[in-house]
């Protein structure tokens, strides 16, 4: 017997949707899982760390900055995405923190070129990967656009200095059907990856932004 | 003299019995207290015998008269505070014990007596110090053993951070251990105690310093087991096990009101138990995660590092600690490198302690370009023919540990020019060099030279820095659905002889089918299935997208859709294509018939059918399911390689490495062939051999204390034959089924771990 069954996934949602629906606020509200682990033992077991891409985007307004080499800043331009080329990386310069700074605050995401990555740690010092936005690899046989909603769709599993996770799993525009796969997906990898599987997980809730919290397990 | 003393004895313990009665005597000696008082706080004397005496009988008496009494703890502690330096050392001692016992009593306030201690740890007195250390902690335990006292613990732990910065090293560094015993008591296992703690190493006194080190070095993976965790666990066994006597001895016994009672007893001890387990669950984070801004403060600490004029053996743990720090945090302290190049020579001190550091700094965010020249370094110096055997090998385990954290650390010419030291004819050599060619071919063969790739083609991921890995769904799910996998698996787990897959094939073929897709796996059908991977998955995908749009979908129609897409789907692909798969079909038809084994081909026909039905979009998975996925895979692996399938323990460590990504310099080692003893060392060990003299064992056996047991006496000289009768031998073979079960189980796990 599966530990819930995805109807009770589905009426989960739909009532997440009815309540989203009355109380309208002023923004886009997320979707959100929050997980509460036990039997646990960060000393004992391997830290787990995952990403995994799902269905449909979940996070439509992340904004993701590329750091171009030259094919790719053509690629940018085309199709309007934000990037940086190496020159303006260089004016950044690793000393500056508080540039650096403002830079990784502005952007959620960051992608770079090959060849523009692996002097990213030279050009801006250890900043990005201190807020854990370090770039990912864009080569060039991957399609930009595709690349950047993947960035969009992906939710990353990674355990902190607690243990609890939260993770952003849909938002109220997409279908209750798109959210409802999604939370099965994203439940399904998390379990995949724990050690013990369901025994490891304690709780499992879902809730929008505003909203009230829903058990899920 | 001593009738004085044992007046005041006597006293004390009468005093105690009648409060009441005794007012009297007690305010005549607390007058003579007060006169002694006076002169001790003027000029302290060196008589002392009968103050001391006194002081300890009013401490004794104090929760008697509190009233009369209730200046008196404040008098001692200033006594102490003021004259610490000037009193008689005993003195002290018997001052500082009197406080505790007051405070044993909650006579004084907790925060008071700290900070009076701690000033009385400036003081050079090493048995005052280590009472009041011993005091503190479980002063400080003992407040904390029902809940957690937050403000208090708060205020407690601001007050020793500012004892760290004190300008006595003794305080500090007493602060220091008694922080870290509490910390290592669970007590105080908090963030911002590692964070105070791990100040230390910006400390001047090397002392401090290295009892920091020590902390973040040990505190983790402990040469120890930690009792107490054991404890825990035997005694939820053993209550689970008593519970299991009880409930037994109630069902199948006579039920008496005693058996109730303490099946019930058991019940509830188990339950607590069980409690105890799940209250223990505040997260147990290892020290070194704890530490707020690890960049910041790796780089400090570095800087630290390069300045510092401590010994060599202090600056190689402070390397080990920064090399922890990084890989745990995944930090980039790309100077740490070049930095650890000038020590690697073959004839560096504590050389394989260091290779081990570099080769725990690695992780998939450095810069191969880093690694690049430490790399040809250890190649050049440890990996050259003028090398020892044992140096060459940690050298090539080094480069393998390195290589597995960062692949492209090392480029492919060195590394073809490695892997050819695996037919040297040294054991440790040739089994590190194979390690390597191992590694690689598993993982990257590309990296290799064209003939040694092996059978595995493809890289495991992306050979690329900074490359982070995305699943697109959970690993080998789609294996829960080759029915032909899992039929020999089924088949395993039965314990059957696997001889041909042929029979169960077609059985499990229905059944699995039937589940997922009404189509039947037809010979017909089976042309169906036959199509490309990549264009199945894609189909899936549209699949999905389309069974989500529209809101219910008839289960029916789904598959007529499915069935439907097939199709159009070999339609696409090219006719030759199909016109082979179909042949290959009417073979396999025909070799069913002849009833001729011909299990791989069969095998790689059966692949190209798993149908790739991605069910986690729409239902939940078990733990079943995820654990039959990971035996899958293991089962795939082992028929790709030719292997038997053994289910493996799910927590096997990856190339031996700790949970934490430690490397520990033995592993570097690898396997050498014992030295011959030097001759000094054999005439040690004939010399230790022949401490207790000459004669036989036993007459050389200690004599007094250790007799021989019953035990031993019946094991060795009683026959077999009279012992066939006890209860301890007939209790084995009249054993219930499940106790068995449970002793073989026990058995053989221990078998697994080794005998310690």
């Amino acid at each position: 017997m599966s530990k819930i069954s995805s109807d009770q996934v589905r009426s989960i949602v739909s009532q997440l949707f009815k309540e989203a629906q009355e109380s309208k606020r002023g923004f886009l509200e997320t979707v959100e899982l929050q997980i509460n682990l036990k039997n646990y033992d960060t000393k004992k077991d391997k830290r787990f760390s995952g990403q995994i891409k799902i269905g449909t985007v979940t996070k439509p307004k992340l904004s993701v900055c590329v750091f171009a080499d030259q094919q790719h800043c053509d690629e940018a331009t085309k199709i309007g995405a934000e990037f940086m080329d190496i020159e303006a990386l260089k004016k950044i310069g690793p000393k500056n923190k508080k540039a650096i700074k403002k830079l990784s605050k502005k952007y959620d995401a960051f992608l770079a070129s090959e060849s523009i990555l692996r002097q990213v740690p030279k050009l801006l010092g250890p900043g990005l990967n201190k807020v854990g936005k370090f770039p990912t690899l864009l080569t060039h046989s991957e399609d930009m656009a595709s690349k950047i909603n993947d960035v969009k769709s992906t939710v990353k599993f990674q355990l902190k200095k607690v243990l609890c996770l939260a993770v952003a799993v849909g938002h109220i525009e997409l279908t209750e059907r798109e959210v409802a796969t999604n939370i099965i997906q994203s439940i399904n990898f998390l379990v995949s990856l724990l050690k013990k599987g369901w025994q490891n997980i304690k709780t499992l809730y879902v809730k929008t932004s505003m909203g009230p919290s829903h058990r899920v397990y | 003299m001593g009738t004085r003393i044992l007046d005041l004895l006597q006293l004390q313990n009468l005093t105690k019995r009648d409060p009441s009665a005794y007012k009297e005597e007690f305010l005549l000696q607390y007058q003579h207290y007060l006169t002694q008082l006076q002169i001790f706080q003027l000029k302290p004397t060196k008589e002392f015998k009968h103050f001391s005496q006194l002081v300890s009988y009013l401490s004794h008496v104090c929760v008697c008269y509190p009233k009369e009494l209730s200046e008196f703890p404040k008098q001692i502690s200033d006594l102490l505070e003021n004259n610490c330096n000037n009193l008689e050392p005993e003195l002290r001692r018997i001052l500082a014990k009197s406080l505790i016992l007051m405070r044993n009593r909650n006579l004084l306030p907790q925060i008071q007596m700290l900070s009076l201690f701690f000033k009385l740890f400036r003081v050079h007195d090493k048995p005052l110090r280590s009472l009041l250390y011993s005091h503190i902690v479980a002063d400080i335990k003992n407040t904390n053993l029902k809940q957690k006292n937050q403000k208090l613990n708060r205020t407690l732990q601001n007050f020793m951070f500012t004892m760290m910065n004190d300008d006595s090293e003794i305080a500090s560094k007493m602060s220091l251990k008694v922080m870290i015993e509490l910390f290592r008591k669970k007590i105080w296992h908090d963030t911002k105690t590692v964070n105070v703690i791990s100040n230390g190493v910006f400390s001047k006194n090397s002392k401090i310093l290295i009892t920091t080190l020590n902390f973040f070095l040990h505190i983790d993976n402990p040469d120890k087991p930690d009792e107490e965790e054991e404890d825990e666990a035997v005694k939820e066994k053993r209550a689970k096990d008593n519970f299991r006597k009880k409930s037994l001895a109630h069902r199948v016994g006579k039920k008496t009101k005693g058996r109730i009672t303490r099946l019930a007893k058991s019940k509830v001890d188990l339950k607590k138990a069980k409690q105890e387990e799940d209250n223990k669950l505040q997260p147990n984070f290892p020290a070194i995660e704890l530490i707020h801004d690890p960049q910041g403060y790796c780089d400090k600490l570095f800087n630290v590092l390069v300045k510092t004029t401590e010994k060599f053996e202090t600056r190689i743990m402070i390397m080990n600690f920064i090399s922890r720090l990084i890989y745990v945090h995944k930090l980039m302290v790309y100077n740490f490198y070049p930095f650890l190049q000038k020590y690697l020579q073959p004839h560096q001190k504590n050389i394989t302690y260091l290779l081990a550091v570099l080769a725990q700094s690695c992780h998939e965010l450095v810069d191969p370009d880093v690694l690049k020249p430490l790399v040809m370094t250890i190649a050049k110096y440890f990996v050259n023919d003028g090398c020892g055997s044992d140096v060459i090998a940690i050298g090539l385990n080094t480069i393998r540990s390195i290589c597995s954290r960062c692949p492209l650390a090392i480029d492919t010419v060195l590394l073809a020019d490695l892997i050819q030291y695996r037919e040297k004819k040294e054991k440790g050599v040739a089994m590190a060099s194979k390690s390597l060619l191992q590694f690689f071919k598993d993982n990257y063969p590309s990296m290799l030279p064209k003939k040694e790739r092996g059978k595995n083609k493809t890289d495991i991921g992306l050979l690329a820095f900074g490359h982070q890995k995305v699943s697109q769904g959970i690993d080998g799910l789609d294996l829960l659905m080759d029915e032909e996998l899992n039929a020999r698996l089924d088949a395993i787990e039965a314990g059957e002889e696997f001889e041909s897959d042929d029979d169960s094939d077609s059985d499990s073929d229905d059944e699995g089918w039937e589940d997922v897709n009404t189509t039947t796996a037809d010979d017909d059908n089976n042309s169906e299935w036959v199509s490309d991977d990549d264009d199945e998955e894609g189909e899936e995908d549209e699949e999905v997208e389309d069974e989500e749009d529209e809101e219910e979908v008839d289960e029916e129609e789904l598959e007529d859709d499915e069935e439907g897409d097939w199709e159009s789907g070999e339609e696409i692909e090219g006719d030759d294509d199909d016109d082979e798969e179909w042949e290959e079909v009417e073979e396999e038809v025909e070799e069913e018939e002849e009833e001729e084994i011909k299990p791989t081909k069969k095998k790689s026909q059966q692949k190209e059918k798993v149908e790739v039905l991605r069910t986690d979009d729409i239902k939940v998975l078990t733990d079943e399911e995820l654990i039959r996925i990971r035996k899958l895979r293991i089962l795939k692996e082992a028929r790709e390689n030719n292997k038997q399938y053994e289910d493996m323990d799910q927590d096997d460590d990856e190339n031996g490495e700790n949970v934490h990504g430690l490397i520990r310099p033995e592993d570097l080692q690898g396997a050498h062939k014992k030295k011959k003893e030097e001759k000094l060392e054999r005439i040690a060990r004939a010399k230790e051999g022949r401490d207790g003299g000459y004669g036989s064992k036993a007459s050389r056996r200690d004599k007094t204390g250790k007799s021989t047991t019953n035990e031993y006496k019946a094991k060795v000289t009683k026959p077999f034959v009279l012992t066939l009768k006890t209860k301890k031998v007939r209790g084995k073979s009249l054993k219930s089924f499940r106790d068995k079960q449970i002793g073989q189980r026990e058995h053989s796990a221990r078998q697994k771990r080794g005998r310690h």
